[in-house]
């Protein structure tokens, strides 16, 4: 490992991956409405004393880009994995579509779980709860889930500091299941 | 496929699917995130499944998945809407520092007419749904980041550096959605260049129409000879006929301007136009430029004689088989878009077929009086090919490449003889037009060279999308060639063609042929003996004489050309049956094989006789027969039947007393001497030979050959292996 926490942020279009990491990043509410093609940015951070450069990658949410965001899982550590609570849909393409994703080109990955846009939770009816965001994280184990709001600034410093302890510690290594074996005739 | 009359009054012949899909997003249009979030993968397949039955949309559907499946069809289309072979030019455009928008517009006038239709309306669309974009959040560069990649779709292997790209991408798109009401118009600069080019072309509206209807039928190959015909006859006559470029390649670009465009709206609809163009040569094709509404009678381009022999140049250099496939698809694109047309016309087709050559359909406009012997040749040679180049409807039948190949012989040896004809109004005519190519030459060029400063690699992929369009390049020595040169240079190809395919295509045409030429009395039950033994031949030829308008002139020169043909096979026969002289040495006899050199060259001898003395009944007759084989062989047949040659050389070899072959022997060399006049009469030569060859092979009748071809492997096992390779190209 060269010291470098790369960090990538996947999700649904249209979740708020852009707006929180511009929320982590700049501390402030960023409102504009432009899709991502693919974004990196690359900053520094001190973990026990010591200055470590994070890489954070944002990545495109839809399907056109499914080849493109590819390329940013190869050297990647840490994904923090995205749905808004007003958008139920995209909390089960979860489920349906990026852990199976994740999995599939990285078996072993950690991921952060995050719920974004909690603050819409008063405004509409019908979002995700806590409770099932809490059993999507066991249904597809993942590392912590975490729920947070770009718009109120809420926990979006949270999700990076767990995505960061979740890099950096080994034991946060997930156990995998043993395999049941195939039938060799069959 | 169904017409769409934009608010704009653009007609677009667009895709249903997308034009439904379209009208329903279009209805929710205020939709946040439309386009860009993703939707429900399992309701989306429940969408798909429901269009493809055939049901519509309704209030229980999503707009984000409906836009989620209207992005999974483009993106699943087999070939993107914005055709792979383009996207580099268009990537390349998007690095101009200016005139980028002038560049990417110009370039979408070049993609074939479908994409280019649907490109514009959905392009329109995508810019009305950004003019919402404070309800939907969906500005024009959202909608292009969202939309890029499904519209310019990477290839497979991953590009250098794809983040660029698709950078570009998304800023190619943004530029395309903020100019969607251009998207196909062309601009003024250019709209002017071609005014001038065609201002020496006056309109004849009705005179357009006819052609346009008479043209529907015809092969593409003689289309293209017939339209530059009757360039130069009409401007012999001084009647000037309008009609669209054969070749749109050197123009990007029938067109009118803006202001005419509102004012002719009504005219010729753009399906109708596109059906036009789809019967002209080349199916309108990769380069047809679009024209959104009705086009300006002013900006049309004169077809010149030298874009047309270019074409046909061009097409005669293409390889064989491919030539012969792209005539195939060509032809069924055609049939498949006239279905209405084509069950009428394959109909008289047929029935021309039948009562054959005696009654032709004279459909040849008035304009080409000069030369209505020529044309009526034409016409028959055209009914004829297209009945050949029709393997895959059962009315027609069968060719073998070896027929097909004849007839193309025999028409360039028409088409040569024509060219010496008109010599005298080429001059005239090329004078006129030559000016005409150079303007468009020009334009081509402009756009060359605002796209030059792109990068290094421009040139190459000018070449490259030249190639594709087939476009000749301007400085290329062919463009400005004089008449004479030009005629040097079809002689030269066509010696070019004759000698390129003795190592691989010679040996099975000359096998075939003289097999047509020996066995073919055995096929045809009795009745026929000579008259029908030289079956391959007589096809064109008799089509040609029978012509009730013959020209002497023409028929003499298709005659020599012919014989000149007919010798070289008989040289194969020659050099085949030494080769079968090795074989036989085992069990003949040495001056009887000397002998086998005799019979072969009978064949030949036949071959030069037999069509010339043939009078219209029996040629006629013939020719029936000859179709009710052609029925009944297939070409896989054929093939099987190239052995039974071989065995019934060699029995013959065997069989006959000495002496007959003598008397042949001299008659031969009459022949000879004679080289190719008329004069030797098959009766006196095949009646001896045809008792014969009957005895030889009555006992085996090609159905049962075909049956055991694994015997006549073992004898022979060089030829069998030809003639697996042979069917190949069958």
């Amino acid at each position: 490992m060269d010291g470098i926490i790369r960090i990538t942020v996947v999700g649904d279009g249209n979740t708020g991956k852009t707006c929180m990491l511009y929320a982590y990043k700049d501390k402030k509410y960023n409102d504009h409405h432009s899709s991502t093609v693919f974004d990196s940015y690359s900053m520094s951070i001190e973990i026990d004393g010591k200055p470590r450069r994070m890489i954070l990658t944002d990545t495109a949410g839809q399907e056109e880009y499914d080849r493109i965001r590819i390329l940013a899982y190869k050297e990647c550590d840490v994904f923090v994995l995205c749905y808004s609570v007003d958008c139920r849909i995209s909390f089960l393409n979860v489920r349906n579509k990026w852990a199976r994703e994740l999995m599939k080109i990285k078996p072993n990955c950690r991921i952060i779980l995050a719920a974004t846009k909690s603050d819409l939770r008063k405004i509409y009816n019908g979002c995700v709860s806590t409770s099932e965001g809490l059993r999507l994280k066991k249904e597809i184990r993942a590392n912590d889930f975490v729920e947070c709001s770009s718009k109120l600034l809420l926990n979006v410093d949270i999700v990076f500091q767990k995505a960061v302890i979740a890099a950096i510690h080994p034991h946060f290594v997930k156990k995998t299941k043993p395999k049941k074996e195939e039938c060799a005739i069959l | 496929m169904e017409t769409v009359t934009l608010p704009s009054g653009q007609q677009l012949v667009v895709p249903k699917i997308v034009n439904d899909l379209c009208s329903f997003i279009i209805t929710k249009i205020d939709t946040e995130g439309l386009f860009r979030k993703g939707g429900s993968k399992s309701r989306q397949n429940e969408i798909r499944l429901s269009l493809d039955a055939g049901c519509y949309l309704g209030e229980e559907h999503h707009e984000v998945d409906v836009a989620s499946v209207l992005k999974t069809f483009f993106r699943e289309l087999p070939e993107p809407l914005i055709p792979f072979s383009f996207h580099e030019l268009f990537l390349r455009c998007m690095l101009l520092s200016e005139h980028q928008i002038e560049a990417v517009l110009l370039s979408c006038l070049l993609i074939p007419m479908e994409h280019l239709n649907t490109l514009a309306y959905f392009m329109q669309f995508l810019f009305r749904v950004s003019e919402y974009s404070p309800f939907n959040k969906m500005d024009a560069y959202n909608l292009a980041v969202v939309m890029g990649p499904s519209l310019l779709p990477a290839e497979e292997k991953l590009p250098h550096n794809p983040t660029q790209r698709l950078t570009k991408t998304c800023e190619l798109f943004k530029l395309l959605i903020e100019n969607a009401a251009n998207i196909g118009v062309l601009t003024e600069s250019i709209i002017e260049r071609i005014a001038i080019t065609s201002s020496m072309s006056s309109l004849n509206v009705d005179d357009e129409a006819n052609v346009k209807k008479k043209k529907k039928r015809r092969s593409g190959s003689l289309t293209r000879m017939l339209n530059g015909l009757k360039k130069i006859v009409s401007s012999k006559t001084e009647e000037v006929v309008q009609e669209f470029p054969p070749d749109l390649l050197l123009t990007p670009c029938i067109t009118r301007s803006a202001k005419k465009r509102k004012i002719e709206s009504a005219g010729i609809s753009n399906k109708k136009r596109r059906q036009i163009i789809n019967s002209l040569p080349q199916q309108a094709i990769l380069n047809t430029p679009y024209t959104p509404v009705s086009k300006n009678p002013d900006a049309i381009k004169k077809p010149t004689p030298e874009t047309c022999e270019k074409t046909k140049e061009k097409k005669v250099l293409w390889s064989k088989s491919k030539a012969k496939v792209e005539e195939g698809s060509s032809k069924t694109a055609i049939q498949r878009r006239w279905s209405a047309v084509s069950s009428v016309a394959a109909f008289r087709r047929k029935k021309t077929r039948n009562s054959c050559a005696a009654s032709l359909t004279h459909q040849k406009p008035k304009i080409l009086e000069k030369d209505p012997q020529i044309d009526n040749r034409i016409n028959d040679l055209s009914e004829e090919l297209t009945k050949h180049k029709e393997p895959e409807t059962e009315n027609y039948v069968r060719i073998s490449k070896v027929e097909y190949e004849e007839i193309k012989n025999r028409v360039s040896a028409i088409e040569r003889r024509i060219s010496i004809e008109l010599e005298n109004a080429e001059p005239e005519a090329s004078a006129t037009c030559d000016d005409g190519v150079k303007d468009v030459e020009m334009a081509y060029e402009q756009t060359l060279v605002q796209t030059e400063p792109l990068s290094p690699t421009t040139d190459q992929l000018a070449k490259r999308l030249s190639r594709e369009l087939k476009i000749r390049r301007s400085n290329e020595p062919k463009v400005f060639r004089s008449p004479s040169a030009r005629k040097i240079g079809s002689l030269r190809r066509r010696s070019r063609e004759r000698d390129q395919p003795t190592t691989a295509e010679e040996p099975p045409k000359t096998r075939s042929n003289s097999f047509h030429g020996n066995n073919s009395p055995s096929v045809v039950a009795n009745s026929m003996t000579s008259n029908s033994s030289t079956v391959s031949w007589k096809s064109a030829q008799g089509f040609f004489n029978a012509t009730p308008m013959s020209n002497p002139g023409v028929t003499e020169n298709c005659r020599a050309s012919l014989a000149k043909l007919r010798s070289q096979n008989a040289g194969m026969v020659l050099a085949k049956a030494k080769l079968f002289d090795n074989l036989v040495d085992s069990e003949c006899s040495s001056n009887k094989s000397g002998e086998s050199n005799c019979v072969s060259s009978q064949t030949r001898s036949t071959k030069i006789g037999a069509p010339r003395v043939l009078d219209k009944n029996s040629r006629i007759q013939s020719l029936k027969m000859e179709e009710r084989r052609k029925k009944a062989i297939s070409p896989r047949k054929r093939n099987c039947n190239k052995s039974p040659q071989i065995r019934m050389q060699r029995i013959s070899v065997k069989a006959p007393p000495p002496q007959e072959y003598n008397m042949d022997r001299t008659i031969l060399r009459d022949c000879n001497r004679r080289g190719s006049e008329p004069t030797t009469s098959p009766k006196c030569v095949t009646p001896r030979n045809a008792p014969q060859i009957k005895r030889t092979l009555n006992p085996k009748s090609p159905r049962r050959i075909c049956r055991t071809p694994v015997s006549e492997a073992k004898q022979t096992p060089l030829k069998v292996i030809a003639t697996t390779r042979n069917t190949h190209h069958y």
